[in-house]
C-alpha cells in the first residue's frame, strides 16, 4: 500500500506542483479564517477577563451599578456589614483622555483608590517611585510600560480631562509589569479616590465596591447575601465570570463573522473539490490500469482520501499560521469598534491550544469531505474505460434523483429563511435568543447556498445552450464550459458565493444606513453636540450642569439641553438609555411613535414618571404602550409608565428614553454626557461652534460635532462593524478569482490536444488568448450574475426580516453600486486570471498536443 | 516549375536521456508546385516529424524549410499562423477533431478561424463533404463516428480551405480499401483540378502509387527516391 501510495500519489503530487499547492491553499483558506475568528473572539474575552481579573486582585466579588451612574458611597459600608465579608473596598474609575505636553495622547483607565483600604484587594509593585498617599491631590501612578511608551519618568507631568476641565498631575510612581501593572494593556493609572471623585463628578459616590471574603466563605453564598441586602440597587458579580456579558455583546458581531467563515470554508472546499476532481480525472488512465491489474475499489478509494487528508494536514498547518497573522490584522481592524462599543482594548491575540487543535483537525476533515465526491467518481472508472482514446464530448449532468435532492436542499434553505421571517409566532420565539437565532440563520443560509451549488450544473446545462455563434472563439468557450458542468459549476460557485455575500452585506448596511439617516434627519434637531468624547464611546468624561449655563451665554446659542446616554443592564442585556430634558427636547427634536399619537406622547413624557421605549425593546422584552417598566436603580426600583413605542434606529436591544429629572431622582447622577445646542436663526452654525471651541477646547478638552459630522460618524461606525466581515469577503473573492484562474489552467492542461489542433489550423496567438479569456470571463460573469441575484434575494429577506424582528419600518435598498462593482471585480479578476493559462497554452509546442502521448 | 516546398539540410533533434536523438538527420528535399509526393518509411523514421516541419507546426533544430520561397525561420508567430491557415491543409494521423463540434462544424472550423466563412466557401465545403461521403453524418459528433468516418472529416477539414499544400499523414490508415481508393482519387483530383501540392505519408505501397514521386525515409534521412512510372515498379520497393 505504501509503495503504491508513493508511486501513484506522491509522484503525481510532486509533478503537479501548482495543483498540489492549490489544494493546500484551499484548505489553508478555510482553516485560516476559522482560526482567526476564533482567536479574535477568544482574545477579546481574554482581554476582558484579564482586565477584570488583574484589577479585581484578591476580590472575589464586585458590587457595581447597573448603569454608569455610580453608587452612593454608603453602599461600601452596607456591603462590609454583611457576614463573611472581610473588606469592602470602594473604587471610583473612569476612562479619560490624556494630554502630554498639551497634546492629546490617547486614553487611560483611571482607578481612584483609597490607598489604605486598597491593600486588602491588590498587591501593587513599583518599578520606580511610590504609591499615592491618602488624600494626595494632583498625584498619579501610571504603569511602567505606558510611561516607557510615552517617554515619561517619575516627576513628569501629564494632564487628564475631568468635568471641571483639564487638570494636571505629577507622576509619583510607576507600576511594575505584573498584577495591576498589566491591567488594560498598561493603559491604567491610579489616583486618590477623592481626587477622582472631584475629577469625574462622583461626589459622594463609588463606581465599584471590591469585596474580599473571609477565607472558607463560599463566594456564591455571600453573593446571594449581598444581593438580598441591596435588593436590586446594584449588581453583585463574580469577576471571574464576567466574560459572559461581553460574550453577549459579541454575539451580534459574531453572526456576520461566522457567516463569512462559513463562506470561506465553502470557497475553500470548492477549490479543494475542483482540484481533486481534476487530479482524479488526470489519473483515470493510471486508475483504470490499476483496476485492470486487480486493485479493488476500497483500496482506490482510500488512496484518494489518504491523499486528500495528507494535503489537508499540510494546509491546516499553513492555515493555523496564516490564521494567527490574520487575527492580528483583524484585531487592528476592529480596535476602533471594540473601544467604542465594548469599551475594550485587545491585549494579546496569541494562539491557544484549543484553536490549534481545532484548526489542525479541521484541515484534513474538510479535505476528506471534499474528496468523497471525486473518490466516488474514481470508483466508477471501469478497468478498461480510460484506455479508450477518445474524450467524450458531453459529460452527463447527473441523475434525476440528484436533481430532486438538489432542489429539495435549496427549498429547505430558502424555506427556513422564509419561515423565520414571515411566520410571526416562530419569529418572536426564536428572535428572543440571539445565539439560537444566528445558528438558525447560518444553517438556513448554508442550505440555501448548498442547494444553489448542487443545482448549478443543471442551471448551467439549461442556460448555456449549444450556440451557433459565428465566432468560433465564443462557441468553443461555451462548449467547453458546458462540457463538464460539474467542474464549471464548482468554479462559478466560489465566485458566486463570495460576491453574493458581498452584495448581501452591502445591501444590508446600505439599507440600515439609509433608514438610520432618515430617522436622524427627522429626529436629531440639534446643530452642535458638545462633549468630551465620542457619542457612546469609552472615554467620555461627563461635564457638569453648570457648563450648560455657560454655554447658553455664548452669543448665537438659542437652545442648550443636557443629554446622557448610559447603558443599563436589563435582564442580562445592555440597553442604552437616552436621558433627555423632555420639557426642552421636543422644542428641537422628534421621536416617531408607532401609533402616530405624537402630541399625547410628548405631553406624557414632559409630565415625568414615564418612559418611551424603542419598538425593538418593546418587542424583545414583551412590552406595549401603557405597561409599567420596572428598572433597578441605586435607590431601589423605579416604576415608569411606557407612554410611547418609538420607531428608532436601534438594532441590537433597543433604547429606553427617560426624562432627566427621573434619571436624577432615581440614579442620583447629575453629570452630563453631552450638550445639544441649537444656533439662533440669524447665526451660522459654524460661527457658533467656533466660538464654543475657542472658549473651551484648551481648558476642557471638549469636542464639538456639528450635526453632519455626527451623522457621518455614526455611519462610519456602522461601516466599522462590518470592517472585519468585509475583510474576509475580500479575501474570499480574491481566492475565488484564483480558483477560476486555477480552473482555467487545469482546463488548458486537459485540452492540450484541442488547443494544439486549433493552432495547427492557423489560429493566431490573439485568438487563443481570446478563447481562454472568454472562458474565464464568462465564468466570472455567470458567477457575478448569480451572485447578484442571490445577494439581492438574501439581502432583501434579511433586511425585511430584521425589520420585522426589530419592528422598524425599514426598506431594502438594492445596492446597485456593489452589484456593478462585483461585475467589475469578477470580470477583471477573471481577465487577469486568464493571462497565465494563456501563456502556458501558447508556450507549448503545437506538435506536443496533436500526437499521442 | 518553381519549388513549392524546399527542405534544406534539416535536423530535428530530441533529447533522449543524455544524448540527443536525431528524428531528422540533415534531410534535404524539393517539392514542385502541383506535385504529389508520397513519403514512406518504417515507423519512427521521421515521416510525421517532416510533415510537421513543412506544415509550420514545429521548428527544425537546424536547417530551414521554405514555402513559396519564404524561409519559415524568418517568420513571426502570427505569420506562421497565416501560412497554416491559408496555405496548408493538414490531415492528421490521429484525426484530431474537436469533440464538441459536429462533423460539419469541424470541417468549417478552419474557415471560421481564418474569418472566411463566406457563402461561397461553405458551398465548396458542402461539395467536399459530399465527396468524402459524409453527407449523412455531417451532424454527428466525433464520438458517434467510426475511425474511418473521423478520418474522412479530417480530410474534408484540410481540403475545405482550398490550401495550396495538402499534408496528409497516413490519410487512409483507418479506411477500408474501397474507401481508401475513393479518398486517394479525391486527393489526385485535387492535385489535377486545383494544382494543389500534396505530400502524403503512407505505409501502403498501393496508396503511394498515386504519387508522382515516392521517397523512402530511414533514420531521418532520404534513403531512396523513385519517380513513378507504373505500378510494377512500386511493388518492388
Ligand atoms: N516530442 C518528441 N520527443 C522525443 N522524441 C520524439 C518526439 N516526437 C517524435 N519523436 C521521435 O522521433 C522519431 C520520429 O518520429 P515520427 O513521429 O516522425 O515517426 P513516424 O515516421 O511518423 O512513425 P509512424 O510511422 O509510427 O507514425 C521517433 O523515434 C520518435 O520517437
Ligand atoms: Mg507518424
Amino acid at each position: 500500500m505504501l509503495t503504491l501510495f508513493r508511486t501513484f500519489n506522491l509522484r503525481y503530487l510532486a509533478k503537479h506542483k501548482l495543483r498540489t499547492a492549490t489544494i493546500i491553499f484551499g484548505v489553508a483558506l478555510g482553516v485560516m479564517i476559522v482560526v482567526s475568528i476564533m482567536l479574535l473572539n477568544q482574545s477579546i474575552l481574554r482581554s476582558y477577563r484579564s482586565l477584570v481579573d488583574t484589577v479585581a486582585g484578591k476580590a472575589t466579588l464586585q458590587v457595581v451599578p447597573n448603569t454608569d451612574s455610580g453608587l452612593p458611597e454608603s453602599i461600601a459600608g452596607e456591603v462590609a456589614s454583611v457576614k463573611g465579608v472581610k473588606a469592602a473596598i470602594p473604587v471610583v474609575h473612569k476612562d479619560t483622555f490624556v494630554f502630554i505636553k498639551d497634546k492629546q495622547s490617547g486614553a487611560l483607565f483611571v482607578y481612584g483608590i483609597d490607598p489604605k483600604k486598597d491593600v486588602a484587594a491588590r498587591d501593587y509593585e513599583f518599578a520606580k517611585g511610590r504609591q499615592i498617599k491618602p488624600g494626595e491631590f494632583g498625584a498619579i501612578v501610571v504603569t511602567e510600560s505606558w510611561a516607557k511608551e510615552k517617554g515619561l519618568k517619575v516627576d513628569n507631568h501629564i494632564k487628564l480631562t475631568g468635568v471641571e476641565g483639564i487638570k494636571e498631575f505629577r507622576i509619583v510612581g510607576l507600576l511594575a509589569n505584573k498584577g495591576p501593572g498589566l491591567a488594560n494593556a498598561g493603559l491604567f493609572a491610579l489616583v486618590d479616590i477623592n481626587t477622582s471623585r472631584a475629577l469625574f463628578n462622583r461626589g459622594g459616590k463609588v463606581d465599584q465596591v471590591d469585596v474580599v471574603l473571609i477565607s472558607n466563605e463560599k463566594s456564591k453564598t455571600i453573593q446571594s447575601h449581598i444581593k438580598a441586602k441591596l435588593n436590586g440597587r446594584a449588581e453583585v458579580e463574580i469577576p471571574a465570570t464576567r466574560g459572559a456579558e461581553i460574550q453577549k455583546s459579541l454575539d451580534s458581531m459574531a453572526f456576520y463573522l461566522d457567516l463569512a467563515a462559513m463562506l470561506a470554508v465553502f470557497v475553500g472546499a470548492f477549490i479543494i473539490f475542483n482540484n481533486l476532481e481534476m487530479s482524479v480525472e488526470e489519473r483515470r488512465f493510471g486508475i483504470s490500469t490499476l483496476r485492470a491489474l486487480g486493485l479493488n475499489r476500497k483500496k482506490i478509494f482510500s488512496l484518494v482520501v489518504t491523499e486528500a487528508v495528507l494535503l489537508g494536514i499540510i494546509g491546516a498547518f499553513l492555515g493555523v499560521i496564516l490564521g494567527s497573522l490574520l487575527a492580528r490584522a483583524m484585531s487592528e481592524a476592529v480596535a476602533g469598534y471594540l473601544i467604542t462599543e465594548l469599551r475594550l482594548k485587545i491585549t494579546d491575540v496569541g494562539l491557544t491550544t484549543q484553536v490549534l487543535i481545532i484548526g489542525l483537525l479541521m484541515g484534513p476533515t474538510i479535505a476528506a469531505a471534499a474528496a468523497i465526491g471525486p473518490a466516488t467518481r474514481m470508483l466508477k472508472v471501469a478497468p478498461l474505460e480510460a484506455l479508450k482514446p477518445f474524450e467524450t464530448a458531453w459529460r452527463p449532468v447527473g441523475s434525476t434523483l440528484k436533481l430532486i435532492a438538489s432542489v429539495l436542499v435549496l427549498l429547505i434553505g430558502v424555506g427556513m429563511l422564509l419561515v423565520l421571517f414571515f411566520v410571526p409566532g416562530f419569529t418572536d420565539k426564536i428572535s428572543k435568543n440571539t445565539p439560537q437565532l444566528t445558528n438558525y440563520l447560518l444553517v438556513s443560509i448554508f442550505f440555501a447556498f448548498l442547494g444553489m451549488v448542487l443545482l448549478m450544473p443543471y442551471i448551467l446545462a439549461i442556460t448555456i445552450k449549444r450556440s451557433n455563434s459565428r465566432s468560433f472563439v465564443l462557441r468553443l468557450a461555451l462548449d467547453n464550459l458546458r462540457r463538464v458542468p460539474g467542474r464549471t459549476a464548482a468554479t462559478i460557485t466560489g465566485m458566486m458565493i463570495a460576491l453574493a455575500m458581498m452584495i448581501t452585506i452591502v445591501g444590508m448596511v446600505d439599507s440600515w444606513k439609509y433608514y438610520v439617516d432618515d430617522v436622524f434627519d427627522k429626529s436629531l434637531g440639534w446643530d452642535i453636540l458638545v462633549q468630551t468624547g465620542f457619542f457612546s464611546g469609552s472615554a467620555n468624561v461627563p461635564l457638569n450642569e453648570g457648563f450648560g449655563k455657560e454655554l447658553a451665554k455664548i452669543e448665537g446659542v438659542q437652545h442648550v439641553e443636557a443629554r446622557n446616554f448610559p447603558f443599563i443592564k436589563f435582564r442580562g442585556y445592555n440597553i442604552q438609555m437616552d436621558i433627555f430634558e423632555m420639557d426642552k427636547f421636543f422644542d428641537i427634536s422628534y421621536l416617531e411613535p408607532k401609533d402616530g399619537k405624537y402630541d399625547q406622547m410628548v405631553k406624557d413624557l414632559k409630565a415625568g414618571g414615564s418612559v418611551a421605549v424603542s419598538a425593538m425593546f418593546a418587542k424583545k422584552f414583551g412590552y406595549k404602550k401603557g405597561d409599567i417598566l420596572k428598572l433597578d436603580t441605586p435607590t431601589g426600583k423605579a416604576r415608569l409608565k411606557i407612554v410611547g413605542v418609538i420607531n428608532d434606529a436601534g438594532v441590537d436591544n433597543g433604547f429606553i428614553y427617560i426624562d432627566r429629572r427621573d434619571y436624577k431622582r432615581y440614579w442620583k447622577d447629575n453629570s452630563v454626557d453631552a450638550f445639544a445646542v441649537k444656533a439662533g436663526k440669524d447665526y451660522s452654525v459654524s460661527t457658533v461652534s467656533k466660538k464654543i471651541k475657542d472658549r473651551w477646547e484648551k481648558s476642557y478638552g471638549i469636542k464639538i460635532r456639528e450635526n453632519k459630522e455626527f451623522r457621518n460618524e455614526i455611519m462610519s461606525m456602522l461601516d466599522q462593524q462590518f470592517a472585519l466581515t468585509n475583510m474576509i469577503i475580500y479575501v474570499a473573492i480574491l481566492v475565488a478569482g484564483f480558483g477560476i484562474m486555477n480552473s482555467a489552467l487545469i482546463n488548458i492542461l486537459q485540452r492540450k490536444r484541442e488547443l494544439s489542433v486549433i493552432r495547427a489550423l492557423g489560429a493566431k496567438r490573439r485568438q487563443i488568448k481570446n478563447l481562454i479569456l472568454s472562458e474565464s470571463v464568462i465564468t466570472g460573469f455567470i458567477g457575478a450574475a448569480f451572485g447578484g441575484i442571490i445577494g439581492i434575494g438574501l439581502g432583501a429577506i434579511i433586511v425585511v426580516g430584521q425589520g420585522m424582528i426589530v419592528d422598524v419600518p425599514i426598506k431594502y435598498l438594492i445596492p446597485w453600486m456593489a452589484i456593478i462593482g462585483s461585475f467589475i471585480i469578477a470580470l477583471s479578476l477573471t481577465a487577469i486570471g486568464s493571462v497565465i493559462p494563456a501563456r502556458v497554452a501558447l508556450k507549448r509546442e503545437i506538435v506536443e498536443g496533436i500526437s499521442y502521448e | 516549375m518553381a519549388n513549392k516546398v524546399e527542405v534544406k539540410d534539416v535536423f530535428k533533434t530530441y533529447k533522449r536521456g543524455k544524448t540527443g536523438f536525431h528524428a531528422l538527420n540533415g534531410i534535404s528535399l524539393s517539392i514542385k508546385e502541383g506535385e504529389f509526393l508520397a513519403v514512406m518509411g518504417p515507423s519512427g523514421s521521421g515521416k510525421s516529424t517532416l510533415l510537421h516541419l513543412i506544415g509550420a507546426l514545429d521548428k527544425p533544430t537546424s536547417g530551414d524549410v521554405l514555402i513559396d520561397g519564404t524561409f519559415l525561420s524568418s517568420l513571426s508567430d502570427d505569420a506562421l499562423s497565416q501560412i497554416r491557415r491559408e496555405k496548408v491543409g493538414f490531415i492528421f494521423q490521429q484525426f484530431n477533431l474537436l469533440p464538441t463540434l459536429t462533423a460539419r462544424e469541424n470541417i468549417l472550423l478552419p474557415l471560421k478561424i481564418a474569418g472566411k466563412s463566406s457563402r461561397e466557401n461553405e458551398k465548396y465545403a458542402n461539395e467536399i463533404i459530399e465527396a468524402v461521403g459524409l453527407t449523412n453524418f455531417s451532424d454527428h459528433l466525433p464520438e458517434e463516428m467510426s475511425g474511418g468516418q473521423m478520418q474522412r472529416v479530417g480530410i474534408a477539414r484540410a481540403l475545405a480551405i482550398r490550401p495550396s499544400i495538402i499534408l496528409a499523414d497516413e490519410p487512409t490508415g483507418n479506411l477500408d480499401s474501397k474507401t481508401s481508393e475513393e479518398i486517394l482519387k479525391l486527393l489526385k483530383d485535387c492535385q489535377e483540378k486545383f494544382k494543389q501540392t500534396i505530400i502524403m505519408v503512407t505505409h501502403d505501397a498501393k496508396a503511394a502509387a498515386y504519387g508522382d514521386r515516392i521517397i523512402r525515409l530511414k533514420d531521418g534521412q532520404v534513403d531512396e527516391e523513385v519517380e513513378v512510372y507504373g505500378a510494377n515498379l512500386i511493388s518492388n520497393l
